[in-house]
């Protein structure tokens, strides 16, 4: 017994804890069912969207999957990617940044903690991959339809990123200093979203501005990526839990909503500043025209006299300007040829997935340990975790972006483009046939007599088809014949198309949302936070639902052209009106989870259909707007469920007699 | 080091919505040091349809803090009392409060404000314990079909709280990420004479007779006031159920008229070791979050089997500030029941570390535990209270 005693008695001699030895058939069960628990949540997550789009392409918009290997080894990618991203992020990311928050207030105070809040906020703006996405989206602007967005989209896209990542950096700052200082949530929305909206309605009403409001509202959701948002919540948490109980702002959320407005007024002040520097939006003629001072602004809008040229190229070959006009605008120049667009090569595209992953989770990670390091000087807790969770999350991004491009973007791509379809008559490819003056003919048609032409394609049995006298050539007898699809919902007119498409992207929204890593990582915080009082999957379905809404007018307003602005203030007025009446900590979950929906499942969806769409409708300044829709109505739908959770409760310590 | 054994724990469980007026009445008594965490009661709801034809009864969780702070055990009852007073817990709903002796080991010992003590609730002999609480951890997600169980039977108000696991996990290298961390811990408040029955329910809805099913302890308390709210709906009649409840076990001298078709559950179950008549001690070690690990690790080492760790948010409301007080509001406690006999080797263990003397100082709760049950079968190396070693230890002094 002494022996025994003497054991237990002196730690410090007692031989160290020896690992357990677990039998190699244990090691392969516990791997199996925690990867197989893991993989299936991201099935679940996923498989709304997948199925939803290709019973949608295949059934209602009548189009067959095109490359649909590639799109099932994708979307298998897909799902693996998010459950090793996911992982990563609560294995490695999230303890990362919470130990930072814990511990950097008390060795650092205040000081140390701002440095440490602009450093990161900077830093994952800079890494965030989805920012991309707007620069995608500059694709479709033109120069002289929207001057100053083609400017910060193009040339000016780095001023642009640092605008954002002064927003996002500002906004860790002082989320930080709410949480240390204990100020409260709602004041700061009180002040800031009035501004924005304010702004926004000015923006609207200048041509030169307003494509760039639309823009800068989308940044909001775009720049909270699916690094920086658990990352930031979870620094949040841990300064938030320095401060103790009785600061009224120390529920640990709220950073993430900072994080999507500050940038909006950054990109505003940015607009401003720029103002004076471009041309007015005016026809591409007036754009090119040799005139000093519009050449002088045009030439800084493109960069330099060369990339000027090389735009006015590129509008003749688009048949905006004619070759004439170009000579006369730009005699000089030579017959400058326009590089066509080249598809990346599969292997490119691995590289650039691996380094757009690297790029995306490495600088944080290095910046979140440096700073433990070096600046809190201590360890990092569960190391060998924290390495394999940076992997992990690495591993998963890779997969991820990879697996989204040839597989849920793509399937989105296809569903997008052939939206159109449901409410439109799209036209198809020309092809031209020999015919004669005989083969044309008058027909009775419910609409009055029509003229049809007989033609015969291969060998295909003749048709009848709508005869248009300006693609006949008489003198070669050839008929340039362009055959029109007629619109899938035609029989019932076009408003049921486009309620069809608006009902589609409602839906195509919803799924999309319930994939989105971010709204995971928020929605498991927020169950954490309130003991599981409100559930990760009530918080993710009524953000699903607000994105659906928001999506459906975002659309609407493409098809109908509606004013930006105006959408904005008539859905934030009810938001901010909502949030008078809801707690404290409902409030900045509510406009937290704006942040946290347009992440990197969403966006390549919305602007897969969203540029379809635009295109279509002829909108210029390409899908914006649709981002920031989808924004504001999961804040409301999240509210309206906060308060009636909120009341419940409070009937729990009231009687309720009925006599 | 300082060792105080002149205090009782006042534990006090609140709906979220009357926290703001434990908080004021906890200033008033400036009380020096409070711990709170985060929890939820549950509580079932009978919703009626269509006119009354279509009834349903569904469990509601409601947020709540389990509010744990320290007092002189003279003012034990008063202060009691005036909470109860201040925050209304006589209505039901709204929560609980009782108290248990405990012992600190701390760098600096607790001082109070004894004269605003005395004043406002004046000395008094504490009062017997009276109730008994049951802590049960069990694997995240498990509690909800316990809670009802128990709600169904009306026995008890469970609170629940999310809590994670440490132990044998720690040693299985990287291989620790597939062993879920997360629990639940469940706490009940019942009367001494349901405890036993209580125990007996909650062995078998969280099957506690197979490994790695969870771990449930017992300690007496003396409770002021008891949250009896188990469901609540449109009511017809003029008092409620719980008054009535009340009312009923007062005349019967016990619960046991409500246990309609219910036995005493018989121990039939050979791998459960129940050693409710050793002595055991629950060591709950509270330092700012984050510094824990390698001081339960010591613990672990030292004879501990398992340990359960939560968050705690820290709250002074002293006037006067303690120096050694902790910046941080942000703490973790860490539970370990372990045999009595080993307990003061634990202590002493921990005191040799740099527990006591870092400039975040922590502190040591020690109460005593009354019964523990948990599944430790024959091939299990190492058991819930230090491993085979122990067990043989355990035996020969038995012997």
């Amino acid at each position: 017994m002494s022996k025994i005693i003497q054991a237990v008695e002196d730690p410090e001699k007692a031989p160290p804890e020896k690992r357990r030895r677990i039998p190699l058939r244990q090691i392969v069960s516990l791997i199996t069912s925690y990867a197989s628990g893991k993989i299936g949540a991201q099935i679940k997550a996923v498989a709304f969207v997948v199925v939803y789009l290709f019973l949608a392409q295949t059934f209602v918009l009548r189009m067959p999957i095109q490359h649909a290997l590639s799109v099932a080894l994708g979307v298998g990618a897909t799902v693996i990617g998010l459950a090793f991203f996911l992982e990563g992020l609560f294995l490695g990311i999230m303890p990362l940044g919470e130990q930072c928050g814990l511990r950097l207030p008390q060795k650092t105070g205040i000081w140390g903690v701002a440095v440490f809040a602009i450093v990161i906020g900077v830093t994952a703006t800079i890494a965030e991959p989805a920012i991309n996405f707007l620069k995608i989206q500059g694709s479709a602007v033109n120069a002289w339809d929207a001057p100053l967005l083609y400017l910060l989209l193009n040339r000016g896209a780095n001023w642009l990123v640092y605008a954002i990542a002064a927003g996002v950096g500002l906004s860790v700052l002082l989320g930080m200093f709410r949480f240390i200082y204990g100020w409260a949530f709602k004041p700061a929305v009180y002040l800031v979203m009035p501004l924005l909206l304010l702004l926004g309605v000015f923006f609207e009403y200048s041509p030169l501005l307003r494509p760039v409001a639309n823009l800068a509202w989308d940044t909001g959701g775009v720049t909270t990526g699916p690094v920086t948002v658990p990352l930031i919540i979870a620094l949040g948490l841990g300064v938030s839990r320095i401060a103790g109980a009785k600061k009224v702002g120390a529920s640990g959320l709220g950073v993430v909503t900072l994080a999507s407005a500050l940038p909006v007024l950054a990109v505003f002040i940015l607009a401003f500043a720029l103002g004076p520097k471009v041309p007015d939006v005016a026809s591409a003629q007036e754009f090119f025209s040799a005139q000093p001072e519009i050449r002088a602004k045009a030439e800084y809008v493109a960069g330099s006299p060369q990339a000027l040229v090389e735009l006015a190229a590129a509008a003749r070959q688009k048949g905006v300007i004619s070759p004439r006009e170009y000579n006369n605008y730009f005699p000089a120049a030579a017959d400058t040829a326009v590089a066509p667009l080249e598809t990346a090569p599969v292997n490119s595209r691995i590289i650039a997935a691996l380094k757009s992953s690297l790029g995306t989770v490495l600088p944080l990670a290095v910046v979140l340990i440096l700073t433990i390091w070096l600046v809190v000087r201590e360890k990092i807790r569960e190391t060998d975790i924290t390495v394999l969770g940076i992997v992990f999350t690495i591993t998963g991004m890779f997969l991820f972006t990879l697996g989204m491009e040839r597989g849920i973007s793509e399937l989105g791509a296809q569903a997008g483009a052939a939206l159109p379809h449901a409410y439109a008559e799209t036209t198809q490819e020309a092809t031209l046939v020999r015919a004669d003056d005989s083969a044309v003919f008058t027909a009775a048609t419910p609409r009055g007599p029509r003229q049809y032409i007989w033609i015969q394609q291969n060998k295909s049995l003749p048709q009848a088809v709508p005869f248009e006298p300006l693609n006949y050539d008489p003198r070669t007898g050839i008929y340039r014949y362009i055959p029109v699809a007629q619109a899938v919902f035609a029989e019932w007119g076009p408003t049921v198309g486009i309620i069809v498409v608006l009902i589609f992207v409602y839906i195509l929204g919803f799924g999309a949302t319930l994939a989105e890593p971010s709204l995971a990582a928020l929605g498991a915080t927020v169950e954490d936070l309130t003991t599981g009082t409100y559930k990760k999957s009530t918080l993710i379905f009524m953000v699903a639902l607000g994105v659906g809404a928001g999506m459906s007018v975002g659309f609407a307003r493409i098809l109908f052209d509606l004013p930006l602005a105006w959408i904005l203030v008539a859905s934030y007025i009810p938001a901010l009106l909502l949030t008078m009446i809801s707690a404290e900590d409902f409030a900045a979950i509510a406009w937290d989870s704006a942040g946290v929906t347009t992440g990197p499942v969403t966006v390549p969806l919305v602007i897969a259909a969203g540029l379809s769409i635009g295109r279509e409708s002829g909108i210029t300044g390409g899908a914006f707007g649709i981002v920031a829709a989808a924004s504001v109505f999961p804040i409301l739908a999240v509210l309206i469920s906060g308060i009636l959770n909120q009341n419940n409760a409070r009937k729990s310590i009231t009687s309720e007699v009925v006599l | 080091m300082q060792r105080q054994d002149d205090l009782a724990k006042i534990t006090c469980v609140v709906d979220d919505h009357v926290l703001a007026a434990l908080n004021a009445a906890l200033q008033t008594l400036e009380i020096p040091e409070v711990y709170l965490q985060r929890a939820k009661q549950v509580m079932l709801v009978d919703h009626a349809r269509f006119l009354g034809l279509h009834t349903y009864t569904t469990p509601e969780e409601n947020r709540a803090a389990l509010c744990r702070f320290y007092v002189p055990r003279q003012f034990q009852t008063g202060v009691m009392r005036q909470i109860t007073e201040a925050l209304d817990l006589y209505l039901p709903g709204r929560g609980s409060i009782y108290a248990k002796e405990v012992t600190l080991l701390r760098r600096t010992p607790l001082e109070f404000n004894t004269k605003l003590l005395t004043e406002l609730c004046g000395e008094a002999k504490p009062e017997p314990t009276n109730y008994d609480v049951l802590a049960c951890i069990v694997q995240r997600g498990a509690a909800a079909a316990i809670a009802a169980a128990i709600l169904e039977m009306g026995l008890s108000v469970p609170l629940i709280s999310f809590a994670a696991g440490m132990g044998g996990r720690d040693r299985m290298g990287l291989l620790r990420i597939t062993v879920p961390v997360d629990k639940e811990i469940m706490y009940f408040l019942a009367p001494r004479h349901d405890a036993e029955l209580l125990k007996g329910i909650i062995e078998r809805k969280a099957r506690l007779d197979l490994p790695g099913h969870g771990f449930l302890y017992q300690y007496h308390v003396n409770a002021l006031a008891v949250n009896l709210r188990v469901r609540r709906g449109n009511r017809t009649s003029a008092a409620t159920m719980e008054q009535i409840i009340t009312a009923l076990d007062q005349l019967r001298g016990s619960s046991e008229w409500r246990r309609l078709g219910v036995t005493p559950v018989k121990k039939e179950i050979k791998e459960i070791k129940e050693y409710g008549k050793e002595a055991f001690s629950n060591f709950s070690l509270i330092i700012d979050e984050g510094l824990l690990t390698p001081y339960v690790q010591t613990a672990l080492r030292s004879g501990a089997g398992g340990a359960t760790r939560m968050p705690l948010i820290f709250q002074s409301y002293a006037k006067k500030k303690d120096e050694n007080a902790l910046a941080s509001g942000s703490k973790e406690v860490c539970d370990l029941v372990v045999p009595q006999m080993v307990s003061e080797m634990l202590a002493q263990n921990i005191k040799d570390t740099d527990f006591f003397t870092r400039p975040e100082a922590g502190m040591i709760e020690i109460t005593s535990v009354h019964g523990t049950i948990t599944y430790t079968g024959k091939d299990r190396v190492r058991g819930q209270f230090g491993g085979r070693n122990l067990f043989a230890l355990l035996r020969k002094t038995k012997n």
